[in-house]
């Protein structure tokens, strides 16, 4: 009940969340001012042509504005509220590596990252800074961290925030469908490293791993034939520490203990006995 | 003779026009279990105490041929030192060409998809198209061997996949066609962002047995840049078993996940996991908590379950760079659990040692070390390996 009621406030507070708007009241068209006025992007935006690093505030002040416009025009004019306009939010976040002006140097059109920007007739915060999977475009996925500090500060966290505590069971859902996203980190050989490698780092799973395995295979905790062929827990269970299910001990286990057992979950059988061996055959012919 | 020349200038002329990276790592691994394709038939045994010390080396290569054409290999040989040769295997997971021109591409060898209904690697052939900027098309086929089942020739099916995919720039969803030998699905995944909430799902129906193949739901919401949470859903079946005369249907599992992420300061966050997994018989749950960041993390987790089973977990675990391009961390794991049909509780403690130094900006080394302390899986108490790895090309 107390899980139920957990999760049901949590799906509340998402809902509430989702629905508040973060957005400046700011009334300004780059459409209009692309197409109707003519103007280009050094109008408003010079110093990026200049900058050298993605924390430089490359939004224009209000003074900007006051070189063509009016400076006795009425705040409405821009804001939606005259009382209390909610001024645009600067965006100085961005990594500091990044550098316009090698970018435009090299014969980049702002469009090109910036990319439907001249059609948009409202202002969104950050929405048309360009994502990972943009950079991509041109960039290659390092093969190694250190290529990742090229673009990123070392002492910045580079992992999503998507890539959360429950990553482990979410990540493949996600990568059916946003692929692209994936490749702006990874290679493909990094999938392979766990989905058909070895562990060969022991780096897969938790460090008491090899203790409590059977515990989390019974759970479902994770996917063990995601990176395991049945080959795996044979190797260890039937060929090395010739260990038996305590349940095989039972009195009764040749009767109809071994037959309820299989019944009420067949997939425990399956681990050792693939798919019906000579064990089974023996008798089930 | 010009036959020779010929065979001489053509790979020279190739190599010319290529853009190659790749890597090639060569390392010593120990107490890790193996196995080859000739043991398992053969039914070998070996001895318990065996360190299954082998010698691991990697190749990974990817060639780029006049801006259109690629070609990837992924291949691995292990050698063992001890039991005859039964650590001793090649596997080549990926081997194939592909060649790309403006709206798709068309490959063909032995290729690994990472697709929901495909794991592992298919020897055939793969198309994809774009009919337009939204709309993309995906067909592929050949010979492979179901995930989790046994690598032999019995098992070897032919398949055809097909998909139709659309997306903009902030949703998508593709629908799609699995047939094998056995059976033939069809489905859909879908993945997108609405107001703010990031969601990704799928749903699968198995036309050969009439039922839900598989299914699932995630969610995830960014409240601010310090807290975020992610809800998860899965419905997934077991394998069906069959003996002679006696046929044991898959079970359906579902597994709820719900969790929660505080950015308590700088790189350190802190990470909250629920997890419930349900079959028509029981329902286990599990709880994580975690304390992650620069230079430590401490976790605990536990694990309860209607069958009996229980788990308790701690880790300490501590990180440390004293000079660039050198990573060290070390931990202890302590766990307390009860296994199903056990009536003892058992302890147990693990110890880890990880350590990789990058140098002259191409090659990595790296070693770990993992102690088990009263370990009944496996009586070798030791793993662990040391590499070194050539980037080269990139």
């Amino acid at each position: 009940m107390k899980l139920k009621l957990v999760i049901g406030l949590l799906l509340l507070g998402l809902v509430i969340a989702g629905s508040i708007q973060w957005e400046s009241d700011l009334i300004f068209s780059h459409k209009q001012h692309a197409e109707e006025v003519g103007a280009d992007c050094d109008a408003c935006h010079a110093a990026a042509y200049t900058s050298v690093s993605g924390r430089d505030d490359l939004l224009p002040p209000m003074e900007t504005c006051y070189d063509c416009h009016d400076r006795e025009m009425a705040c409405t004019g821009c804001h939606q509220r005259d009382d209390d306009p909610i001024l645009l939010p600067r965006i100085t976040d961005y990594s500091p590596k990044f550098n316009h002006k090698v970018h435009v140097g090299n014969g980049m059109n702002c469009l090109t990252c910036h990319k439907g920007i001249e059609q948009q007739v409202r202002v969104n915060e950050g929405i048309h800074i360009m994502d990972m999977d943009g950079c991509m475009t041109c960039h290659r996925t390092p093969a190694e961290l250190a290529g990742c500090y090229l673009c990123h500060l070392e002492t910045e966290n580079l992992v999503p925030v998507n890539h959360a505590e429950s990553w482990n069971q979410m990540h493949g859902m996600v990568s059916e469908t946003g692929a692209r996203n994936c490749q702006s980190c990874h290679r493909q050989s990094f999938c392979i490293d766990c989905h058909q490698g070895e562990n060969l780092h022991n780096q897969t799973h938790p460090a008491e791993f090899l203790a409590t395995h059977a515990i989390s295979w019974q759970v479902r905790e994770m996917e063990c034939s995601s990176c395991h062929t049945r080959n795996y827990c044979i190797e260890c269970h039937v060929e090395v520490n010739r260990v038996l299910p305590v349940n095989h001990l039972m009195a009764g286990w040749s009767g109809k203990e071994h037959a309820f057992e299989a019944r009420r979950n067949s997939e425990n059988c399956s681990v050792c006995h693939t798919q019906g061996d000579m064990v089974c055959g023996q008798c089930h012919f | 003779m010009k036959t020779l020349i010929l065979l001489l200038l053509l790979p020279l002329a190739l190599l010319w026009g290529a853009e190659i990276n790749g890597s090639l790592s060569t390392g010593f691994y120990w107490g890790t279990p193996y196995w080859n394709a000739d043991n398992f038939a053969g039914r070998n045994s070996i001895p318990a105490d065996d360190l299954f010390m082998r010698s691991v080396n990697h190749l990974r290569l990817n060639g780029k041929f006049f801006d259109k054409l690629t070609v990837h290999m992924h291949a691995l040989r292990s050698d063992g030192f001890q039991s005859d040769n039964r650590l001793s295997e090649t596997k080549i997971y990926q081997v194939y060409g592909q060649y790309n021109f403006a709206r798709g591409m068309i490959k063909a060898g032995r290729f690994t998809p990472f697709n929901r209904w495909i794991r592992g690697s298919i020897d055939g052939g793969g198309f994809a198209y774009a009919l337009n900027k939204q709309i993309q098309i995906n067909v592929m086929g050949g010979l492979y061997v179901p995930y989790g089942k046994i690598y032999d020739s019995d098992n070897v099916l032919g398949l055809g996949y097909a998909d139709v995919g659309w997306r903009n720039k902030t949703m998508g969803a593709k629908v799609k066609l699995y047939a094998d030998e056995d059976i033939t699905k069809a489905g859909a995944d879908f993945f997108g962002i609405w107001r703010k909430i990031s969601f990704s799902g799928n749903y699968g129906f198995d036309f050969t047995n009439q039922r839900l193949a598989d299914g699932g739901l995630n969610l995830f919401y960014a409240f601010n840049n310090k807290l975020t949470v992610s809800g998860n859903y899965r419905l997934f079946r077991s394998d069906d078993w069959q003996i002679a005369q006696v046929d044991f249907p898959s079970i359906l599992i579902e597994r709820y996940s719900l969790g929660l992420r505080y950015k308590v300061f700088g790189s350190y966050f802190l990470d909250f996991r629920q997890m419930l997994s349900m079959t028509a018989e029981s329902s286990d749950y599990l709880t994580y908590l975690n304390l992650n960041g620069k230079y430590f993390h401490v976790g605990v987790n536990y694990l309860a379950g209607d069958s009996n089973y229980e788990r308790i977990g701690l880790i300490l675990g501590a990180r440390y760079s004293p000079l660039r391009g050198l990573n060290l961390a070390a931990g202890i794991a302590p766990v307390d659990y009860l296994t199903p049909g056990d009536e003892e509780r058992l302890q147990s403690i693990a110890y880890y040692f990880r350590a990789n130094y990058s140098f002259l900006e191409s090659f990595i080394i790296s070693a770990n070390f993992n102690y088990y302390q009263d370990n009944r899986a496996l009586d070798s108490s030791h793993r662990g390996g040391i590499q070194i790895r050539y980037n080269f090309g990139s």
